[in-house]
């Protein structure tokens, strides 16, 4: 399955990609619609900074994903052929559970219409996750790896 | 009688149900599997049924798993089934056909058991329980038969402001003209919230137009001569026109199956249920249990107790799979843990929610008005947490407090917005980079 990994010594916290992850997943995908003329979402990548340290974070895909083990209405789940963590946008209901029981902080609530949960969904629509294309550092990349035998799930 | 045998036999058809056939299959997809619940409908989300209410979900978004789960994990589904009679020493239990199937009975056999009974609602001894519109909702026929009944509500009446109770009542709200919810305490959500934070969510309440009253409880039903229930008198003697009574003043575990049964439960005292250890196995070999009937480890406490919440039954239940399957797992993620939202107003809290009056606590908190959250520490680990109004990054803290991380050196950033994963002890921050690869 497909992970995005951060490079620490070489992020220097511009915070482009939770711009373009906020593109990425706004209703006009234009990154001047989405800031002057839509109410953006909420970036599901953080960059998490304190002085000359960052790394940007998001959803990890857990292969022990306790968001999809906590969801009240079962909206999240694991791909059996990718691994991947999945959030069904439709089931979900807004009640925050996964906020609270994911412990990476990789899930925000997106308050622009009924109220949803947002996670790093890898950007179904591209070949490379908007962050990693747009990091001007490489300080994003893409690992393939191996997922954890799965059985039906 | 026809009887059958089936390797792993799981009572109940929800959250702890669906999530032991999800870990028995992690690790044996050959085992056969049963699940018996008396309910007739597909495996649903429990906490979903106020939504289907107020019609912000409908029949199919109340699926909990996809229609065609039973198939894909090879679990024979009996759905409109009581299970009764366990014989532990025979490891037997007999499904009595209702509804529908009303007659039809089988004999089964197990080799590993699982209770996920689920709870049942407390109700107060009281006249009138009996009239058309007084009902529980804990569970979907009820959600149902308030639902047909709704266009004939203009006056609603909720008992009991906890977690159920508020969430009647948000929703009732969206479709019937006049909502009251009682409480005999004296603030709402007392048991997941602080005093503010309990305020702000009543606030929420009364500026949506649910009138909130507290100190108070309902002493009596009225019906008309069609058995419509019409009325409820307060304690206080005053008296509030009602077609729609919903009582939600508490859930008790399930346990009848294991009356007498040889299976030990917990006292009366502290609320019973069923006695399990970390690997989610009762008193006796083989039989298991989780969810709402049964015990679980409390991260925070560090004891033994009833917490009777979703990721508690589904992750006890997937662990007890595990188990019943031959891979040993601990089932330590539990604690008093809630999340809602009303109105618009979320509010998440974990752990203790007053800071006990003993040397070696301390409350962090932070009030911007519109948001507050509030951080309890108990030698500088956290023990609690409550955010209401913004509850972004929660689980943050959430991992701090199941890890029992110190946070001496970041104390005074905690709460700030300054506060990110970089202040992290080395070693945590190198693990939130990673995925979450153990479950226990
Ligand atoms: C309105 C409402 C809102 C809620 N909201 C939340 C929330 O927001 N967050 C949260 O964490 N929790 C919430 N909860 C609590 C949550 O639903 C429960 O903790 C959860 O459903 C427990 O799952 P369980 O598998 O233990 O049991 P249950 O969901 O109760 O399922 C047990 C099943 O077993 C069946 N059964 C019992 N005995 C027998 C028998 N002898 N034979 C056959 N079948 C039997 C029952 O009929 C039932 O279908 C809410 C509950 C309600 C009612
Ligand atoms: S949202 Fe959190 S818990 Fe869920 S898979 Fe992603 S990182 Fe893991
Ligand atoms: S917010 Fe949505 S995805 Fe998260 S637990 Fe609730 S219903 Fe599930």
């Amino acid at each position: 399955m497909k992970r995005i990994y951060a490079r620490e010594e070489v992020c220097i916290g511009c915070r482009l990609c939770e711009i373009h992850c906020q593109v990425e997943h706004s209703r006009t995908r234009n990154i001047i619609k989405t800031f002057k003329e839509e109410v953006p979402p909420p970036p599901r990548i953080n960059v998490e900074e304190e002085g000359p340290v960052s790394f940007a974070l998001q959803c990890r895909h857990c292969d022990e994903p306790y968001c999809a083990y906590s969801c009240i209405a079962g909206a999240i789940y694991q791909d059996e052929q990718t691994g991947e963590v999945i959030q069904d946008i439709e089931k979900c209901i807004g009640c925050w559970t996964c906020v609270l029981t994911c412990t990476k902080g990789a899930i925000r609530p997106d308050l622009r219409g009924p109220r949803k949960a947002a996670k790093c969904d890898l950007c179904p629509d591209r070949e490379i996750p908007a962050c990693v294309e747009m990091c001007p550092n490489d300080a994003l990349y893409i690992v393939e790896e191996e997922i954890k035998e799965t059985v039906p799930g | 009688m026809a009887t059958k045998k089936f390797d792993y036999l799981i009572i109940g058809n929800s959250a702890g149900g669906i999530g032991c056939a999800e870990g028995i299959r992690r690790v044996d997809t050959k085992g056969t599997i049963a699940m018996v619940s008396d309910e007739p409908y597909h495996t649903y989300s429990r906490p979903l049924i106020t939504h289907l209410l107020e019609g912000d979900v409908d029949r199919k978004g109340m699926d909990f798993r996809p229609r065609d789960f039973y198939r894909r994990h090879a679990v024979e589904p009996l759905l409109g089934f009581r299970a009764e009679d366990l014989n532990t020493d025979g490891r037997s239990v007999k499904v009595i056909g209702t509804n529908g199937k009303a007659g039809t009975r089988h004999n089964l056999r197990y080799g590993k058991l699982l209770v996920a009974t689920g709870g049942a609602p407390f109700i107060p001894a009281m006249d009138g329980l009996g009239l058309g519109g007084v009902t529980p909702m804990i569970n979907l026929a009820q959600s149902l038969d308030v639902k047909k009944r709704l266009a004939r509500v203009r006056n609603a009446v909720v008992l009991g402001a906890g977690l159920i109770g508020t969430k009647t009542a948000e929703a009732l709200s969206q479709v019937v003209n006049r909502v009251t919810m009682v409480e005999l305490a004296d603030r709402i959500l007392a048991p997941v919230s602080d005093i503010r934070s309990s305020r702000m969510a009543a606030d929420a309440f009364r500026g949506n137009g649910v009138e909130v009253i507290l100190n108070n409880t309902v002493t009596g039903i009225q019906g008309d001569e069609k058995g419509q229930v019409t009325e409820v008198v307060l304690r206080d003697g005053s008296v509030l026109p009602c077609d729609l009574f919903v009582v939600a003043i508490g859930v008790r575990p399930r346990t009848d199956l294991l009356e007498g049964s040889g299976v030990e439960l917990a006292s009366a005292k502290v609320g019973g249920g069923v006695e399990v250890d970390l690997n989610m196995e009762t008193s006796v070999e083989g039989i298991y249990a989780c969810g709402d009937c049964a015990h679980a480890h409390d991260f925070v406490t560090g004891g033994m107790r009833l917490l009777p919440l979703w990721p508690n039954a589904y992750i006890g239940g997937r662990i007890a799979g595990l188990n019943m399957a031959g891979s040993p797992h601990h089932h330590r993620w539990a604690t008093n843990m809630n999340s809602v939202d009303f109105f618009g107003f979320p509010m998440v809290s974990a752990g203790f929610m007053l800071k006990p009056d003993r040397k070696g606590f301390e409350e962090i908190v932070r009030d911007e008005g519109h948001w507050y959250a509030k951080i309890i520490l108990q030698n500088d680990v956290i023990k609690g947490l409550i955010m209401a109004g913004r509850v972004e990054r929660a689980g943050i803290y959430l991992g701090l407090m199941r890890g029992r991380t110190k946070v001496t050196a970041f104390k005074r950033e905690l709460l700030t917005d300054a506060f990110t994963a970089v202040h992290l002890p080395d070693e945590v921050k190198e693990e939130i980079k990673k995925p979450i690869t153990v479950i226990e």
